[in-house]
């Protein structure tokens, strides 16, 4: 009797315990539920579609054109300066900025996203079996994205690292610089490469896409700034002979969100306050609550309606002034680009003069990429506003250039005048007539300085046209902009960030820092 | 009531008990005299009982007692404090004199270890033992709190604010992930500690070695804390209530300027800079607010005195088959910031009973917990204190024409961005509520004498759930919010734990032998579910449903398992040759299939040399006892799935004004990742002297940590949005450990005094991808070096004129368009926004003619050099009297706090020892710089300027007690009534300038999740404005019935 009741325990006890655990081998084998894992992803047209569209994704985040790209290259202009309270928007704007500041680093990241996106498409999409003019425009785009990618990144920084392949372990994390001229030939390869793919539209649900007008642009732009005039002159005149592009009548309308991806625009980075989530997301860009938003809007705003971390200088406002129309009215471009004070100026559905008033009333802020709705504001930093970064004026402007580096001055005062009609300015041959090669290039500076006002442009014309390195030009600048006493030799260009030398030992700071 | 009885019974018979009359019957009476056996000398005060009834007294003062007994074949018992308790049958006697003996505490105690106890004597670890006795000196609302000071080798980081998790270190950082150690409650492992009530704790052993630890191989690199809750004893019903009552202050205060001097300071600072003046502090302006009208003192409106009070009850007892021990414990602690948060409030409960039944045992023990907490919130990521200090004096507190009734700063009239951290305290909502329960079931089978076998299953649940509103408000420039929105989270977190042992246990003549081989396996799940809604008009309806706007839902699950196979054995040669040794093989889900598995052995040796015959004759020492040991530990602490790459499904873009959905890897990984393992070793002796009156314990550590998992650093040129986690470093931890308690007593008068000191030596042997460094906040972890050693220029005072300027290395003077000093332009405004005298002269290390990132150095360890604690504990008759003292000693802190309120390059407040004090052309000042808006030369880098000795002393606990006389409660059927008086936080001796030199890294306004907050380890030892905390004064009760 005891002994069975011994056992019964012991059978008991061990019939309980191994209930409790069972010794399933999986036990330890668990799986992700939340995401796919790189092994099973790339395999089909929709995977390839959405590996394309992240490679776009780099472009509206902090340190692309949600932000700091636009802010950056605006600052360092003489057609804006900030006063701002935040030390990072005055150090843009006196070449101040330090190795360790926000934008520096997030400008960099940015981008080299956007190339680490790009580089997963191009070692994955080629083995995906579908469709293959599909797959080649896929490829075609992320050419034209990874080439713009670095565009920006030898503009802001000159000295990158070319990086065209995912590291696949740490042997290649740490890649050195390359010199500017072969980034620059990376780029033009890219872009040759995305012309043949690309189409010249697309349907509506496609709109914003890179397309092979795009692609002409910025090579022809790429052209210009290594100054190969003639390969320039070639491609901006293809844009301009497809006839897919013109000038819209309304200026304004280039930038607000009621006009967008119209014929004039050849690229835009697109927002929309509706499509996906709410959230804005500075830090982590992407889960799953993210908008897809910029914040140049509430920066530039003016005082009660945004940040006014960026306003326009008043020498805008006064070169402004003196451009006047056929009918000797002010140049309509002013209004649609500034707020300032005039008789029946609204900001925001608001009198200029009672929101600013007793203040000093000749406060100048940016209209242009600004809602101006009235009784709204900017406020809740989210903006669906598209950025246009290659506007069909900016070609016509750029291939007249290169017509007038190439001693065609004729042909460069009939582009010139394309754009100065829309704005209702007299003829220029009339006006202004026989200028010398000299004085046209200081005519297309001039009206570049008027028609691409705060879109970024300014500070890449005064370098590639070497102003800085001319201390007449640089003391003219001082003048115009006196942010321009903080340039020092090297400032230029933005400093490596402090924490990519810290990490990559291959990495040299750059001049001046 | 002799046989055994349902634990319902036995209960109800406890409340019986309690709330009945005592019956009273025919009496004899019975007196004697109890005294110390060794010295003979009178015991008063000792306990005396009838058995197995409630009938009692307590001796004299001349140790002398009468006693009604109902029957003279009675049997009485004589229990004090310190000496072992006796019994005695009457056996008709009228006069029962009684020689009490001292308990030789060394030998007898029984020290809880891993999947079981043993015998202090027996101990070959470094464990250190804090007992109920010791806690109930102090009274603390946190484990923390309660073991700060106590442990040699323990370190513990506060924050200030309520219900914050505090950060306890074990012998030095040995990871560089969480470095928590583990926590096992009533042999359940278990997530962080903070919801647990130090009341219900009877004692806590800290495992520090490998020896000790390594039967927990799985996370107890960082050691372990085991944690025993109160259990009912054998014995009539009793009744324990404490309670306390206190409030809570912050007692440091910035000097900071006020609003004249403000407004003479941003002037100065502008006008240096040619820039126009800020219309408010511009007395020509139609703006200009004048400084006799307003001038506010942050610190004084937002910091508040709060309240603390505690509530506990416990009711125990049991008989011989069974015990049971039931609390409940109300807790809350107030904010010191104005405003509703931040506030924590917890509620628990727990029952632990246990029951025989012949050879099976079955104990449970459940704990349920919930806390409610108001989150201090801040806006833009910046620390609220360093917000109360930046604020504008000339800004009002509140102001009736915003939205929400608080005042901001206007863009066009004051410039500054200044966050009104009462406005923003008040108005933003955030709260969490989390509800856990905690529940095991224990049961044990003894097939012999000698073998047993044990099965417990736990089951840890939590469920968090948070609750964030933001109204829409209007604070003014960059602080507006115009669309209301509401953010609610549910997480459940589960944990589900089953053990299985086998213990035997025998002695063969002179060998002792003890062993237990186990089986345990657990399975972890985390479930995430988030909802946000916003457009929210008022009247609010604070629910999801009723946002109007961009309703959206997200969730995620998670979950980790870990298989672990189990033994020890213990063997122990006529209790002079001690053997022991543990070996765990763990499996977690965490690694890759190839990496998956993992062992942990620990083997350490002791010889009790007091034992052996030759040592018959040193009457003054009566223990010596030397051990040494060595193990393997493990630590897996890095989240989930890490050996994956995942392609992130939100990196989204638009087309045509529509969702464009994108995909892609954003994040590079190492598949390869493995277990970490530390290598303990240990070296200790334990000495007991003059019948243990003295005793000494010395350990001396050397861990190596290896193939440490840390997140390293890789270029952004590869892209990739995080640093991947690799086995990428190795640490050393090496130090001594001294503990030295004296206690003795002259009459009616004794006192325990004990003080514990340890020294960190902590090294980076290797690091990352080729050692390259990591760099933190002010911080360089590298190899050779300590972790998050501070990092910075080194100033050299001050330029005093243009020639120094033009005479020193490159820092940001003009230069010409040939690259040389523009020295042309010495004195103009240009000039003036380059490097300019009064600016901070900066040391060129390397010199190269520029002070580049190059010329940067360590500026000091983050690390004390020891750390320290002494206790002491004075009794005189009914009082007694106890303090905790605890210190750090050779640390340095970065006071980013200070950086932040002595830059003078903005429109903020400033500290008024930078206003009183700075360059100007009249006050050539050598140590504080000039004032000028957009500091051109970068005064404010991180430097030596910034970095303080964060050596401190601190009476971290003091408390007078009284204990009402027995012999007036008896009366009233009370056992014990004590009332007391405690201060915590009472003062700090020490050179630092913030509020608290016990820099907590952890930002205050980042709410931690359940099991551990964030770890700034690369950045331990840098101030960002921690929230600092308090000095509590309590008045508190306990009772016994």
């Amino acid at each position: 009797m005891k002994s069975s009741s011994y056992i019964i325990s012991i059978v008991l006890v061990l019939l309980i315990s191994f209930f409790l655990s069972s010794c399933d081998k999986s036990l330890l084998n668990t799986h992700n539920p939340n995401q796919p894992t790189t092994k099973t992803y790339w395999k089909t047209k929709k995977q390839a579609i959405k590996g394309v569209n992240a490679v776009y994704g780099a472009l509206r985040v902090d340190g692309s054109y949600k932000r700091f790209t636009n802010t950056v290259a605006d600052l360092r202009a003489e057609d804006t300066e900030a006063d701002s309270p935040w030390n990072v928007m005055t150090a843009s704007g006196d070449f101040k900025l330090t190795a360790t500041m926000l934008p520096v680093r997030l400008i960099w990241k940015a981008y080299y996203e956007g190339i680490f996106r790009a580089n997963q498409v191009f070692e994955h999409v080629p083995n995906i079996s579908m469709d293959n003019t599909l797959k080649q425009r896929l490829l075609g785009e992320t050419h034209f994205l990874r080439g713009f990618f670095y565009f920006n990144l030898l503009k802001f920084y000159h000295n990158v690292p070319l990086v065209l392949h995912t590291a696949k372990g740490p042997q290649d994390y740490d890649v050195p610089q390359s010199p500017p001229d072969s980034v620059w030939a990376q780029i033009e390869k890219d872009f040759k490469k995305a012309i043949p793919a690309l189409p010249m539209r697309y349907d509506k649900a496609n709109k914003g896409r890179a397309t092979k007008g795009a692609a002409e642009a910025y090579l022809g732009k790429a052209y210009l700034f290594t100054k190969k005039w003639k390969e320039a002159a070639k491609e901006f005149k293809k844009v301009i002979d497809s006839g897919r592009y013109g000038l819209i009548k309304n200026y304004r309308a280039n930038f607000t969100s009621k006009d967008e991806n119209n014929k004039e625009s050849i690229f835009e980075v697109q927002f929309s306050k509706t499509a996906g989530g709410s959230a804005n997301c500075w830090q982590v860009p992407f889960g799953s609550g993210c908008g897809i938003t910029q914040a140049r809007s509430i920066t530039y705003a003016p005082t009660g309606f945004g940040w006014a971390d960026i306003q326009p200088t008043h020498t805008l406002l006064n070169v402004f002034k003196n451009e006047k129309t056929v009918n000797g009215k002010p140049d309509p471009r002013l209004r649609a680009t500034l707020f300032y004070n005039y008789p029946g100026e609204t900001v925001y559905g608001v009198p200029f003069k009672q929101e600013y008033s007793g203040k000093d009333s000749t406060d100048v802020f940016w209209r242009k990429y600004e809602s101006d709705t009235p009784g709204g504001n900017e406020f809740d930093a989210k903006s669906g506003i598209n950025i246009r970064t290659m506007r069909y004026a900016d070609v016509l402007l750029m291939y007249a250039e290169a017509e007038n580096n190439l001693g065609h001055t004729a042909t460069a005062y009939k582009y010139v005048q394309k754009v100065r009609d829309r704005a209702n300015l007299p003829d220029l041959r009339t006006v202004k007539p026989a200028l010398s090669q000299k004085q046209m290039q200081a005519q297309i500076a001039h009206q570049r300085f008027l028609e691409l006002a705060g879109e970024g442009h300014r500070f890449d014309d005064i370098v590639r046209w070497g102003w800085l390195k001319n201390p007449k030009k640089l003391k003219w600048l001082q003048k115009r902009d006196p942010e321009f006493n903080g340039y020092v030799p090297g400032h230029e260009y933005l400093p490596i960030p402090q924490s990519e030398l810290d990490v990559n030992p291959k990495l040299k700071q750059n001049p001046g820092y | 009531m002799k046989s055994y009885v349902q634990l319902r019974s036995l209960l109800l018979v406890a409340f019986i008990f309690v709330f009945s009359t005592i019956n009273a019957f025919a009496q004899q009476q019975i007196k004697g005299k109890v005294t110390d056996a060794s010295s003979g000398n009178p015991l008063p005060g000792v306990n005396i009982k009838v058995k197995n009834t409630t009938t009692g007294t307590t001796t004299s003062s001349k140790g002398k007692y009468n006693l009604s007994v109902s029957s003279m074949r009675d049997t009485l018992v004589f229990s004090y404090i310190g000496y072992k308790t006796m019994q005695v049958p009457i056996r008709g006697r009228t006069t029962v004199n009684v020689a009490l003996k001292r308990i030789t505490l060394q030998g007898q105690q029984m020290v809880v270890v891993g999947y079981g106890k043993q015998k202090k004597q027996d101990i070959t670890g470094a464990i250190s033992s804090v007992s109920s006795k010791n806690l109930k000196n102090t009274t603390s609302p946190s484990i923390g709190g309660a073991l700060q000071g106590r442990v040699a080798g323990l370190t513990v980081q506060n924050s200030g604010t309520p219900g914050s998790t505090p950060l306890i270190k074990i012998r030095g950082p040995a990871t560089f992930g969480n470095n928590q150690p583990l926590y096992v409650v009533d042999g359940v492992p278990v997530g962080g500690p903070q919801d647990f009530d130090p009341n219900n704790i009877q004692s806590v052993q800290v495992l520090k070695d490998a020896s000790a630890a390594a039967i927990y191989g799985t996370r107890a690199a960082n050691g372990v804390i085991l944690i025993t809750t109160k259990q009912g004893k054998k014995g009539p019903v009793k009744v324990h209530y404490s309670g306390y009552y206190g409030h809570e202050n912050i007692v440091g205060r910035y000097n900071m300027m006020n609003s004249k001097q403000y407004q003479q300071l941003d002037n100065e600072e502008l006008k240096n800079a040619g820039k126009p003046l800020a219309p408010a502090n511009d007395p020509q302006s139609s703006y200009y607010v004048s400084p006799s009208k307003i001038n506010t003192n942050w610190q004084d409106a937002a910091f508040v005195t709060a309240q603390t009070q505690n509530h506990s009850l416990t009711i125990s007892g049991g008989n011989q088959n069974g015990h049971f021990a039931m609390s409940g414990n109300y807790y809350n602690e107030g904010g010191t910031l104005k405003g509703p948060g931040p506030d924590f409030t917890r509620y628990d409960g727990r029952v632990n009973s246990g029951y025989t039944f012949g050879k099976f045992k079955v104990n449970e023990s459940m704990y349920f917990a919930h806390w409610d907490k108001i989150n201090l919130t801040g806006l833009h990521l910046t620390s609220p204190i360093q917000d109360i200090l930046h604020a504008l004096p000339t800004q009002p507190i509140y102001s009736s024409s915003r939205l929400g009734g608080y005042s901001g700063t206007d863009a066009n009239i004051r410039k500054a961005i200044s966050l009104n951290v009462i406005g923003a305290n008040n108005l933003l909502q955030s709260t969490t509520k989390v509800n856990r329960f905690l529940g095991s079931i224990t049961g044990q089978y003894n097939f012999t004498p000698h073998l047993y076998y044990k099965v417990r299953y736990s089951y840890d649940h939590s469920t968090v759930l948070g609750f964030q509103f933001v109204p829409t408000y209007d604070l003014g420039f960059f602080y507006t919010n115009q669309i209301a929105k509401l953010d609610q989270n549910t997480n459940v977190y589960t944990t589900q734990i089953v053990q299985n042992t086998l213990h035997y246990k025998q002695d063969f003549g002179p060998n002792h032998i003890k062993a237990f081989i186990g089986y345990t396996q657990q399975i972890s799940n985390t479930k995430t579910i988030a909802g946000h809604a916003e457009g929210y008009t008022r009247p609010y309806f604070k629910v999801l449903s009723a946002g109007p706007k961009n309703q959206n839902a997200s969730g995620t699950r998670s979950s980790h398992t870990l298989r672990s196979f189990l033994g020890r054995i213990n063997y122990n040669y006529k209790n002079k040759y001690l053997v022991h040794g543990t070996l765990r093989r763990d499996g977690s889900s965490r690694f890759a299939p190839s990496n998956k598995y993992a062992l942990f052995p620990s083997a350490s040796v002791g010889w009790r040399i007091s034992n052996e015959p030759f040592f018959k004759g040193v009457n003054f020492i009566n223990n010596l006892k030397l051990r040494a040991s060595y193990g393997r530990l493990g630590n897996q602490d890095i989240g989930n799935y890490s050996y994956s790459a995942y392609i992130n499904t939100h990196a989204n873009y638009v087309f045509g004004n529509q969702l464009a959905q994108g995909a892609t890897q954003i994040n590079l990984v190492d598949p390869n990742i493995k277990w970490e393992t530390n290598i303990s070793r240990d070296i200790g002796m334990d000495l007991g002297l003059f019948a243990n009156k003295l005793s000494l314990s010395v350990d001396y550590y050397n861990n190596e940590a290896k193939n440490v998992l840390v997140g390293v650093p890789i270029p952004l040129s590869t892209g990739s949005n995080s640093s991947p986690t690799v086995n990428g470093a190795s640490l050393l931890n090496k130090g001594f450990e001294f503990k030295l308690e004296y206690k003795s007593h002259a009459g009616a008068f004794s006192y325990d005094l004990t003080g514990n000191l340890s020294t960190l030596h902590n090294k980076v042997l290797s690091l990352g991808q080729g050692g390259k460094p990591i760099y933190g906040n002010g911080s360089k972890t590298a190899v050779g070096h300590p972790i998050g050693e501070l990092y910075g220029y080194v100033t050299n005072g001050i330029f005093q004129n243009w020639n120094q300027v033009y005479n020193h290395a490159y820092q940001n003077q003009k230069l010409n368009s040939n690259g040389k000093y523009d020295t042309s332009a010495r004195n103009s405004a240009t000039a003036a926004n380059f490097t300019a005298p009064g600016d901070i002269r900066f040391k060129d290390l390397n010199g190269d003619g520029k002070i580049t990132s190059a010329d940067r150095t360590y500026l000091g360890s983050a690390i004390p050099k020891f750390t320290y604690g002494f206790n002491a504990v004075l009794n005189y008759k009914q009082w007694k009297l106890s303090m905790i003292f605890q210190g750090h000693y050779g640390n340095k802190i970065v006071n980013r706090v200070r950086q932040t309120i002595e830059l003078m390059d903005g429109y903020g407040n400033y500290d008024r020892h930078v206003y009183n004090n700075h360059w100007t052309p009249s006050n050539h000042s050598n140590t504080v710089p000039r004032a000028i808006f957009g500091d051109p030369n970068n005064n404010g880098r991180t430097s030596n300027r910034w970095v303080e000795d964060g050596s401190y002393v601190r009476l971290q606990n003091i408390r007078l007690g009284y204990s009402i006389p027995k012999s007036l409660l008896n009366r009233v059927g009370i056992r014990d009534l004590n009332i007391y008086l405690q201060g915590q936080n009472v003062f700090t001796i020490t050179k630092y300038s913030g509020y608290d030199p016990q820099v907590s890294s952890v930002n205050a306004a980042v709410a931690g999740p359940v099991g551990g907050g964030q770890h700034g380890l690369f950045s331990r030892g840098v101030d960002i404005g921690s929230y600092p905390q308090p000095r509590t004064w309590t008045i508190g009760l306990s009772l016994d019935i």
